[in-house]
């Protein structure tokens, strides 16, 4: 069996407890205005163009016939829609500014650099994190991968938006340890807005996992002027007090560091650029979060 | 004792008690002129007599005088002729060493030219008797062939001599429980019963009276500035130096600052360069001191920044190691608690020295380990991390010792192992392997410079496949780390035939029971080193090689060279192709496994000198000082895509930039190499400070497992990030930034940029 992986961040120390390899996997069903893995939404693999590294040599306008590699006046430009996906022009691009995003990995391969780390999962209470995109949308993989690691004794994390099925969610129980559950925004007519799908179906898994028992990591990328006010802070304050799975509350202050990563793809910025929280920002939601009492909360 | 010793007649006091630095031109013309003629005065066979009357003369003459303000002192210059095992700075010379750029800028200060004359004459003599010029007439007519040079820094070559003797780390304990008197009183002992030593032993006994003066010297200094103190403070330092001063010279050390002082003026008398394993030498004067109430720990931390302004005086960053912490101490909890004040007193001096290295291992006092990571996520390049779990097994191999020995295994200068009080291992050549397969590549020819380079036995081979390459490129490799090995013997040689060493000899175990000097069979362990550059690149250019040029056969090894030749213009995609191979470095098993073939080939080829040239060991050092860049300086593009002229990487580590797998994949690639043959590795990490401060329990695991998966050393450099593109662009604003460069540690801004370079590319954590 084979998924589509984007990355494999080894030594990864912000996706769940100790030192962790993170495996992304590609697919996302929500499009959030402040996605920082835009590259990660569709789950086939995406070229990707780095302008600085580029020498202007046009190699690549020679060998695709889609016309996907653009000579302007002796600037290289590239145009993502016409691209067709045969990787020509990377293999005859001399300077690495062409490459892909995305590759077909089997399980062993994946487990292979896994267990390389394996020693220091063992000695800092790490182990995996199954991340994206959204590793529900490959079900199938994610579900052997993880459940291969636990043949093996690793720990496992599986940081999911929670917009799946619930059966398949259920199903990933046996095989996740801890689960990194997003939580975006707490009204659904926003959430919609921000995300692109409502947030009911996302808040009822919620519920299930922590009835099931499931041990849970609230994640909450907080925007300045989006999600930041009293009504959803106040709400992930009273989720950390009334569910018991839940045993840690993260904050993720929005940062712009996707930015320049979505354009390489050829993915126009449709959203407005938001503001970078400063101190003085956490500080006032650390505030609204202590004074509902919110339970074990850090904002990173 | 000296009247009673009529050989001491001889020795003439010319300027008794004076500092050469404080003599008119004239009369420091005259010192000069005296210490030749001291030296005309005896005959080879009177190298004891001889090297006892030249320290008579520079002893305390070297010394300036102490500043106000001193809690400990001792500084020094070497005046144009010196006996050193090392000069300052990057010269070589040892034993008798003439500095012509000296004798220039004291014939240039003359007015009187029959002055200068004498000064020349004295050149004329010094040009041939200078122990660094006897070392090279003494190679035999082969090795001067390979060997032709030790401009190393200067001209493009495979392997290269280092005259010095360096890397002593004395053993102060011995100093600090029997004194100067006690010293005298073994000597005595033994004189009795091994006469045929006599004028070893007398020699000896001169040297401490030269001793003695220093600490006089000092004293006198001392006593002056407590009268003319500016304050009671001042007066009060002063007047506890010189009682301190006054004690040394007659008793054995009493308390922490009287220890400290009898041993850094005994060690400036030495020329001696590290500093052995402090916490443990000094800890019983530091218990004792505490326990008594005679000391706060807050004086002893401020007794230690006093003394690591001295020693940053000295030119000597390559150096300047002081060892806390390990196995194998003979009092091991009275020295974790002074280790830990050295470890306070370094975070306040932040200076380039001392180079601390803790020696950690699985009962490592947990308050010295997390002490240690609060200086390194401070910015601090120290302490370096060592491993006794890897380093005492790996030395039983590598050095044929026993546990107990190994125990006192330590690094010296840029990471060089020597056993602590028993071994010597001054490493007497540098190896540039990348240079070695470069020319291999070009049957013989040295694209960078005007010599022809390698061995015909190598030159000659036709090469079809890898393996061709392979034996071409060992068999010119090895014919320079033989005559390496030759060379490291006939400097030993030489050494021992021009001195005795006298205050090595009184501070290395057997010289005295044995009535032998240090290089004259007195010593237990006689070994040395080779320092080895360009591993990394050697490793993956040769993979490149095999997998472009044999494998795949995207082009052709002549159509490989031309590119290389060309430094890749016009061959850009062949650059690429080279790149995308697997580098050392990623935790990818067939770069790591061609980085263990290259690291094994050279490691033991170089081992296997030692019973061939007579030395007790002769190991590998891949370890670095700027090495890399002067040497990458020399060396054309490389089959890695490395450009001409580039640094190399360094010591074992990836080629900057090239490990892209994560920090996991760095260590456990870097551990791949076996650490049972040779004498130390070095390994740089950099890593962001905010990393290790939102991320400290995880950091430190990661350490710790890397150290249990075998790694044997590590030197953290933790900077923010962008503050080294800041400190080149606005440098009087990062005048504190200190940062690992490879077996040393520099402000940032001081150092060359293509240093600054590649510090810059290496990967940042």
């Amino acid at each position: 069996m084979e998924g589509t992986v984007f990355d494999i961040q080894r030594n990864s120390l912000n996706d769940g407890p100790g030192i962790r390899t993170t495996v992304f996997l590609k697919g996302c069903a929500l499009n959030c205005l402040w996605c920082h893995n835009r590259e990660s939404i569709a789950v086939k693999p995406l070229l990707r163009f780095y302008p600085d590294k580029c020498q202007n040599c046009m190699e690549c306008v020679t060998v695709c016939d889609a016309e996907a590699h653009l000579d302007l006046e002796g600037k290289h430009a590239v145009d993502f829609a016409r691209c067709v996906q045969n990787w020509d022009c990377i293999q005859v691009c001399p300077s690495g500014a062409l490459v892909k995003t995305g590759k077909n990995m089997s399980i062993e391969e994946v487990m292979q650099i896994f267990l390389k780390d394996r020693d220091y999962f063992d000695r800092s209470g790490g182990g995996i994190t199954l991340s994206g995109g959204e590793p529900m949308i490959q079900y199938e993989f994610s579900k052997s991968l993880l459940a291969e690691c636990h043949v093996q004794g690793i720990h496992t994390c599986l940081d999911t938006t929670g917009y799946t099925p619930w059966e398949r969610l259920k199903s990933m129980m046996a095989c996740t340890d801890l689960f990194l559950y997003d939580y975006k925004e707490t009204d659904p007519k926003k959430h919609k807005e921000f995300t692109g799908v409502d947030n009911i179906l996302i808040r009822e898994n919620l519920a299930r996992l922590n009835d099931a028992g499931a041990a849970i990591v609230l994640r909450c990328p907080v925007i300045p002027g989006m999600n930041d006010n009293e009504e959803h802070l106040g709400e992930i304050a009273r989720l950390s007090r009334m569910y018991e799975g839940i045993r840690e509350v993260h904050i993720l202050p929005y940062h712009t560091l996707g930015i320049g990563k979505a354009e390489q793809h050829g993915i126009k910025a449709e959203h407005v650029t938001f503001s970078i929280p400063d101190e003085k920002i956490k500080a006032h939601w650390w505030t609204i979060l202590n004074s509902h009492d919110a339970k074990n909360f850090r904002i990173f | 004792m000296s009247e009673a010793n009529p050989h001491t007649t001889k020795i003439p006091i010319f300027i008794p008690m004076q500092s050469y630095w404080t003599l008119t031109p004239d009369e420091q013309a005259a010192w000069v002129l005296e210490f030749t003629r001291i030296h005309m005065a005896f005959t080879p066979d009177e190298t004891e007599a001889r090297e006892a009357a030249i320290l008579d003369h520079q002893l305390p003459a070297i010394f300036l005088p102490p500043d106000p303000g001193d809690l400990v002192t001792g500084r020094f210059h070497y005046p144009p002729l010196a006996f050193t095992p090392q000069p300052a700075g990057d010269r070589g010379g040892f034993a008798y060493v003439y500095d012509p750029k000296k004798f220039e800028d004291l014939k240039s200060s003359l007015e009187d030219q029959a002055l200068v004359q004498r000064l020349e004459e004295a050149e004329m003599y010094w040009k041939q008797n200078d122990t660094g010029q006897q070392t090279r007439l003494a190679y035999p007519p082969e090795i001067a062939e390979l060997l032709p040079s030790d401009n190393w820094t200067g001209e493009p070559g495979i392997g290269f001599p280092l005259l010095r003797m360096s890397g002593s780390h004395l053993d102060y304990g011995k100093l600090m429980e029997k004194g100067i008197p006690g010293l005298r009183k073994e000597i005595g002992q033994y004189s009795t019963t091994h006469p045929g030593s006599a004028p070893l032993f007398r020699a000896m006994e001169s040297a401490l009276t030269s001793l003695e003066k220093v600490i006089t010297f000092h004293e006198q200094h001392m006593r002056k500035l407590a009268k003319t103190a500016q304050s009671k403070a001042q007066e009060q330092a002063a007047s506890k130096l010189t009682e301190a001063l006054s004690s040394i010279g007659t008793n054995r050390p009493q308390t922490l600052l009287e220890g400290i002082q009898l041993f850094y003026l005994y060690c400036l008398c030495a020329g001696s360069n590290n500093f052995g394993r402090m916490d443990d030498y000094l800890a019983p004067l530091y218990a004792r001191d505490i326990s008594n109430g005679a000391i706060t720990r807050d004086q002893a931390v401020n007794y230690f920044v006093h003394l690591w302004k001295l020693v940053n005086f000295r030119e000597i960053i390559y150096d300047g190691r002081v060892i806390v912490g390990g196995m194998g101490r003979h009092h091991p909890r009275e020295a974790d608690e002074l280790a830990l004040v050295i470890l306070d007193s370094v975070a306040i001096s932040a200076d380039v020295l001392p180079q601390l290295t803790l020696r950690m291992h699985n009962g490592i006092d947990p308050r010295l380990k997390k002490k240690a990571f609060d200086l390194i996520a401070g910015g601090n390049p120290y302490p370096m991390l060592y491993n006794d779990e890897v380093n005492v097994p790996s030395a039983m191999n590598a050095f044929k010792i026993d546990k107990e020995t190994a125990k006192d295994c330590i690094p010296f200068g840029c990471g060089e192992y020597v056993l602590y009080r028993k071994s010597f291992g001054t490493p007497s050549g540098v190896i540039n392997l990348t240079k070695a397969l470069e020319v291999t590549l070009h049957n013989g020819e040295d694209p960078v410079g005007p010599r022809s380079l390698g061995v015909p036995e190598a030159n000659s081979i036709d090469i079809n496949t890898f393996d061709d390459l392979w034996k071409a490129y060992t068999i010119n490799l090895e014919a320079y780390i033989h005559a390496l090995a030759v060379q490291e013997k006939i400097e030993y040689e030489q050494a021992g035939n021009a001195a005795p060493f006298l205050f090595f000899s009184m501070l290395f175990d057997s010289c005295i029971e044995r009535g032998k000097p240090v290089f004259g069979g007195g010593i237990d362990h006689l070994g040395g080193t080779l320092e080895t550059y360009g591993n990394t690149n050697t490793s993956d250019a040769l993979l490149a090689i095999r997998n472009i040029v044999f494998r795949d056969q995207e082009c052709t090894l002549d159509e490989l060279v031309r590119a290389l030749d060309n430094n890749f213009e016009g061959h850009a995609r062949l650059r690429k192709q080279l790149l995308d191979q697997p580098k050392y470095g990623n935790d990818i098993d067939e770069a790591d496994e061609m980085l263990v073939k290259v690291h094994d080939h050279v490691c033991l080829a170089t081992m296997a000198q030692a019973e061939k040239v007579g030395l007790d060991s002769y190991l590998v050092v891949n370890i670095n000082n700027s090495a890399n860049t002067i040497f990458g300086k020399y060396t054309a593009a490389s089959a890695d895509g490395r450009l001409a002229g580039t640094s190399l990487a360094n010591g074992n580590t990836p080629h900057m930039g090239m490990d892209q797998n994560g920090a996991t994949a760095l260590l456990n690639s870097i551990v791949k190499p076996s650490t049972r043959f040779h004498a130390g590795a070095s390994q740089n990490f950099k890593l962001s400070r905010e990393m290790l401060a939102k991320y400290r329990d995880q950091t430190v695991d990661l350490i710790d497992t890397y150290f249990a998966k075998g790694g044997a050393q590590l030197m953290i450099t933790a900077v923010n990030r962008g503050d080294l593109e800041k400190a080149m662009e606005h440098p009087e604003a990062y005048p504190n930034l200190l940062v690992r460069v490879g077996g040393f540690s520099a402000r940032f801004v001081e150092l060359d940029r293509e240093i600054q370079l590649e510090i810059l590319q290496r990967t940042l954590y």
